[in-house]
């Protein structure tokens, strides 16, 4: 029997690519006033967008009961003889510590619960390349696997510019992090994952255009890309701009015979990823917010 | 049959101590995320602490007694030892809930929707009445909203337990929410109030548990998972800056907390008489016991002075002084200080703005005071900043050589390649003390060789239509320019400046930064 794989809502892996490749993600909820909303089920991301500019109520986000695990873990052990469980990062969500639980409760060992330190699309191109591998692998051992997923957890990094840092401000979400200090009127945070899982401050650029063209100089600083995705909370010149600029690469791709999508040195020529945020990122990122995903690493000196 | 018949079913005596549990475990759960919200009264970071063991001390009094058959009885009791086993304000206003349970069910052998809209009303009468000076924004403020709901949906059609608890625990959040704005304090720090977000975590939890029917039988479901916990959010942490500014830094002096025991004891006459002895004054209880609270310079004063009343207990004495310092410290250390900025800059405009622009340490050396210094002036500079790593921002290229001259026999000290101040400004806004020293200097690194700036001197200034000239053939475009103009130019000059932004270049978006640098007259930092 085989391996299946399964991941959250909040990882925003375009449905695409979740049914291409057999994924079964568990919706997070979504609370909205006296309503509560499955991610993908209830609403969709534009509707979602629409009612978080125009209501009054500001929506918060929950993570999947321990029992919404135990139900799609039981059916799919019908399927597979093993489940591996990736999800968003544990210091960010209780998605993780729900999945453990149910995990614990009927898994009997049968499955492997990952945390892979990144939010949405950090935490999906990691499940998309191991869903990839399973795939060309049919024989791919649980060990193999879950070795592969905290290798590519690792190199996965996130960054998200915020148009503005009212929804981050109305969501609470002021970690230390944050940084509202002064100057705020235009500040567009940069906020990224850190090698821990948190989601940290990671530069304050003024303008949009030196928030995007920051998020491409990141990319470039790394090397021996094995994914790159870009993200938006809703359709904007910039998340196009910063697609078009990344996605351009491919057509200037150096050797087209080349079936590796790595690229050897800076410049990513594989495909570009274009997903959509999530409540769990969205709402605290708020519209025009633009993000950059990839696995790769850091040169050495 | 009319409708109470139906909504009369409600917590008989195992459930009402079931739900303590269920509110116990999850302030537990809690009671970090509302210590590092406490503000109010006193930023001593101790109020999730209180309400947990506030709650919890309700229970431990419970397991010493034999099992209650009579709900009024228990609930009396559980009033009681909430009072006895209340902590500090917040411990003390959760005490008024279970107060107000008790009055809410008076002698009905159930706790159904009527009494719980009546419990809630009454734990906000109980609650106003104990404190000295009730404030909007606080746990009052909530158990008042939540009083408000409770009464209204009673008049609705078909009402249903659960239903009541789900628009109550909502509408606590809400209310929790608004608080933020209610109080200056909370609005100052950008924090909701601390007790009232444990309240509503209560109310929350409680109606993940309740079960009801068609019929309209109410159960409360624990399963072993605490899954009922409300999530905890991460991010709840007052800002910084409060904790910085000067005028939170009076001393708090003693919390005391203490229970007076006797006969026909008269809260309100107490209250009356320790309301010039201290600050934040809660007197609450019955005419058996009665519970203090208040903030003091003198507390065996206050306890002494209370021996007039009845017999002293269960006294608390805590130096807020110490704990406030504690958390100040615990928040600061939250923004890592292992990495401080050392920068040079001149000019009253541009070292403010710096300073509230830094998210994270940033000591600013005059240039003046730089040029002239010695090797153990600046070692003692950066001793005193006692952080691992210091990164060195000059602002000129003078600098940039003084700075290299002085931190050659420092391993610890990394230099940027930054000679003006819209270079400074640019590696500011690209530091994060939440990340580690390698990925700050590389940003750091790239944002300054990014970074876009023009310099006018006074002369090019003069003749305007030669800078204008330049700036169109260095094709000057972006979204947004910092002006850094000298303080000695006159408002005339900045107002032209801006007025060829905008007419010529379409830029709009501007902010003024004053310097005064003999180098240059303006600089335009473009992002």
């Amino acid at each position: 029997m085989s391996i299946g794989i399964i991941c959250d809502s909040a990882s925003d892996i375009p449905q695409a690519y979740t049914k291409k490749l057999g994924l079964v993600e568990v919706p997070i909820n979504i609370n909205f006033g006296d309503k509560v909303l499955k991610e993908n089920i209830d609403i969709n991301g534009d509707d979602y967008y629409k009612k978080l500019v125009s209501s009054d109520i500001f929506p918060t986000t929950s993570q999947p009961s321990p029992g919404d695990f135990e139900k799609i873990y039981s059916a799919e052990l019908k399927k597979h003889s093993e489940l591996l469980s990736i999800h968003i990062s544990s210091k960010v969500s209780g998605t993780y510590s729900s999945a453990i639980q149910a995990a614990e409760k009927i898994g009997k060992g049968k499955i492997t619960v990952i945390d892979s330190k990144s939010v949405s699309m950090g935490a999906g191109l990691v499940i998309i390349s191991v869903a990839n591998h399973l795939k060309a692998n049919k024989s791919a051992k649980m060990s193999d696997l879950v070795k592969l997923t905290n290798e590519l957890s690792k190199k996965s990094k996130i960054l998200v510019a915020c148009e503005t840092v009212e929804y981050m401000k109305r969501g609470g979400r002021i970690s230390a992090g944050a940084a509202f200090f002064g100057g705020l009127l235009n500040v567009k945070p940069v906020i990224g994952n850190n090698d821990e899982g948190e989601v940290v401050s990671i530069s304050r650029p003024r303008s949009m255009v030196k928030a995007l063209s920051f998020l491409r100089m990141e990319a470039e600083r790394h090397t021996n890309h094995q994914g790159m995705a870009v993200m938006q909370t809703t359709e904007s010149f910039d998340s196009r701009a910063l697609y078009n600029s990344l996605a351009g690469n491919e057509a200037v791709k150096p050797d087209k015979k080349s079936k590796s999508t790595a690229s050897t040195d800076n410049m990513y020529v594989g495909e570009v990823i274009k997903a959509q945020f999530g409540p769990a990122v969205g709402t605290h990122a708020g519209p025009g917010a633009v993000g950059i995903a990839f696995i790769g690493e850091l040169p050495k000196k | 049959m009319t409708e109470n018949d139906v909504i009369k079913r409600g917590l008989d005596t195992e459930g009402y101590i079931q739900l303590i549990k269920i509110f116990a475990l999850s302030l537990e759960e809690h009671r970090e995320v509302m210590n590092s919200l406490n503000v109010f009264p006193v930023p001593d970071a101790d109020t999730g602490t209180n309400m947990y063991i506030s709650v919890k001390g309700i229970l431990d009094n419970l397991d010493n007694r034999d099992s209650y058959s009579d709900l009024d009885l228990l609930s009396r009791d559980v009033a009681d030892f909430a009072l006895l086993s209340a902590q500090g304000n917040s411990g003390l206003l959760i005490a008024q809930l279970f107060r107000g349970i008790h009055k809410g069910i008076s002698s009905s052998d159930i706790l159904g929707l009527t009494e719980l809209a009546g419990s809630l009303q009454q734990s906000y009468e109980y609650a106003f009445s104990s404190i000295h000076e009730p404030q909007e924004g606080t746990m009052i403020t909530v158990m008042r909203e939540c009083a408000k709901i409770a009464m209204k949906y009673l008049e609705t059609k078909n009402p249903n337990f659960k239903e009541a608890l789900e628009k109550i625990s909502k509408r606590a959040k809400s209310a929790v929410e608004e608080t933020k704005g209610q109080m200056e304090l909370l609005t100052q720090a950008d924090v909701i109030d601390s007790g009232a977000y444990g309240f509503s975590v209560m109310l929350e939890a409680a109606y993940n548990c309740i079960e009801s029917d068609e019929k309209g039988n109410v159960n409360l479901r624990v399963d072993g998972t605490n899954s009922f916990i409300p999530e905890i959010p991460n991010y709840y942490s007052p800002k910084e800056e409060f904790f910085q500014s000067s005028s939170h830094d009076e001393d708090w002096g003693y919390c005391v907390v203490f229970a007076i025991t006797g006969e026909d004891l008269d809260a309100e006459k107490i209250k009356d008489n320790l309301s010039d002895k201290g600050r934040s004054l809660v007197v609450t209880g019955s005419e058996k016991v009665c519970k203090i609270h208040i903030h003091s310079e003198n507390p065996d004063e206050i306890i002494d002075f209370s021996k007039n009343f009845g017999n002293i207990s269960n006294e608390n004495i805590t130096n807020m002084d110490e704990q406030y310092k504690e958390m100040k410290e615990k928040i600061s250390s939250q923004v890592s200080s292992e990495i401080s900025l050392l920068v040079s800059a001149e000019g009253e405009g541009i070292v403010s703005f710096l300073q509230d622009n830094t998210f994270g340490s940033i000591k600013i050396l005059p240039n003046s005071d730089l040029d002239e210094m010695k090797n153990e002036d600046f070692n003692s500079i950066i001793d005193d900043l006692s952080s691992k790593q210091i990164i060195c921002i000059p602002n000129s290229e003078g600098s940039f050589e003084k700075f290299k001259d002085l931190s050659k026999s420092s391993k610890n000290i990394s230099l940027i390649n930054s000679s003006n101040d819209a270079q400074l400004i640019s590696a500011i806004f690209s530091f994060s003390p939440e990340q580690n020293l390698d990925n700050n200097l590389s940003i750091i690194k790239s944002s300054v060789d990014d970074c876009r700036s023009f310099k006018i001197t006074k002369d090019e200034f003069d003749n305007k239509k030669s800078f204008i000239e330049s700036l169109k053939k260095d094709n000057f475009n972006g979204d947004f320019v910092s002006i850094i103009y000298h303080e000695s130019s006159p408002q005339d000059h900045i107002d032209f400046l801006r007025e060829v932004l905008a007419e010529e270049f379409e830029i709009n978006d501007t902010e003024l930064i004053s310097h005064s640098s003999q180098l240059y007259y303006f600089m335009l930092l473009v992002e």
